[in-house]
């Protein structure tokens, strides 16, 4: 999905990573996809360390396969912030596909 | 509104639905078990018979019912209803914000939600399981 990110950025969203690694793991999350660290691959892409797993709980994402980690899960937000569709894994391979999320985005009131 | 993400679920179904029909022992035993049938043989029937019964149970298999989008559980979120409710219409509940947080970035800055709000028309929040 990072590969897409300018197909993200033509419609103006931000994409955003989240997991419970710590940041040297967002880090090297970051080179794996061939992204540059400080930049991402554009001003809106980010990969974030959510190591005490808070965030990951308040989405109500938190260890769903017994894994104790994130499990797979997408949010997409209007600008409002209001969650106006969102997938979460049924099991570890389970992901919305990237042309999925860009027409949700290409529905969303502009 | 999370109409695409159930589309593509019933889609996904229907892929596997028509991936099943295509099973190629199913068209393997209805070209061979009338064959088997004319040698008359007891230990082909039973082989014949059990082969149909196998193709029976492979073909009468339900499709793989797209579960329903997880509601995540213990999450302050309210799930959006996938019918389309007015806006008016207890706004209050069909509305589900998105809990904002600040985290520090691969590139080293904290970022924030209500920042990347104010700076993009909209936000794609993608949990993963991790570097490993």
């Amino acid at each position: 999905m990072a590969q897409s990110y300018p197909e993200f950025e033509k419609r103006d969203a931000a994409l955003v990573a989240i997991s419970t690694d710590n940041v040297l793991d967002a880090m090297n999350m970051a080179s794996s996809i061939g992204a540059d660290p400080q930049s991402g691959y554009g001003t809106g892409f980010h990969i974030l360390a959510d190591d005490d797993a808070s965030v990951t709980r308040e989405y109500g994402v938190f260890d769903l396969h017994a894994d104790g980690v994130a499990a797979p899960a997408t949010f997409i937000l209007d600008k409002s912030g209001e969650v106006v569709a969102y997938h979460v894994s049924r099991d570890v391979t389970d992901r919305p596909s990237t042309e999925g999320i860009l027409l949700q985005l290409d529905q969303m009131a502009p | 509104m999370s109409a695409p993400f159930h589309r593509r679920s019933e889609k996904r179904g229907a892929r596997r639905e028509s991936a099943g029909d295509a099973q190629p022992h199913l068209g393997w035993k209805s070209s061979h078990s009338s064959l088997l049938f004319t040698l008359s043989s007891p230990t082909l029937y039973l082989v014949a018979a059990l082969m149909a019964a196998l193709a029976v149970a492979c073909g009468s298999e339900p499709a793989p019912e797209p579960a329903p989008l997880q509601t995540p559980t213990a999450a302050p979120l309210v799930a959006p209803t996938a019918t389309p409710v007015a806006p008016s219409a207890e706004s209050s509940r069909e509305r589900s914000m998105a809990p904002n947080f600040s985290l520090p970035s691969a590139g080293g800055n904290d970022v924030s939600l209500s920042g990347l709000l104010e700076d993009h028309r909209a936000v794609v929040l993608v949990f993963y399981r991790g570097y490993f």
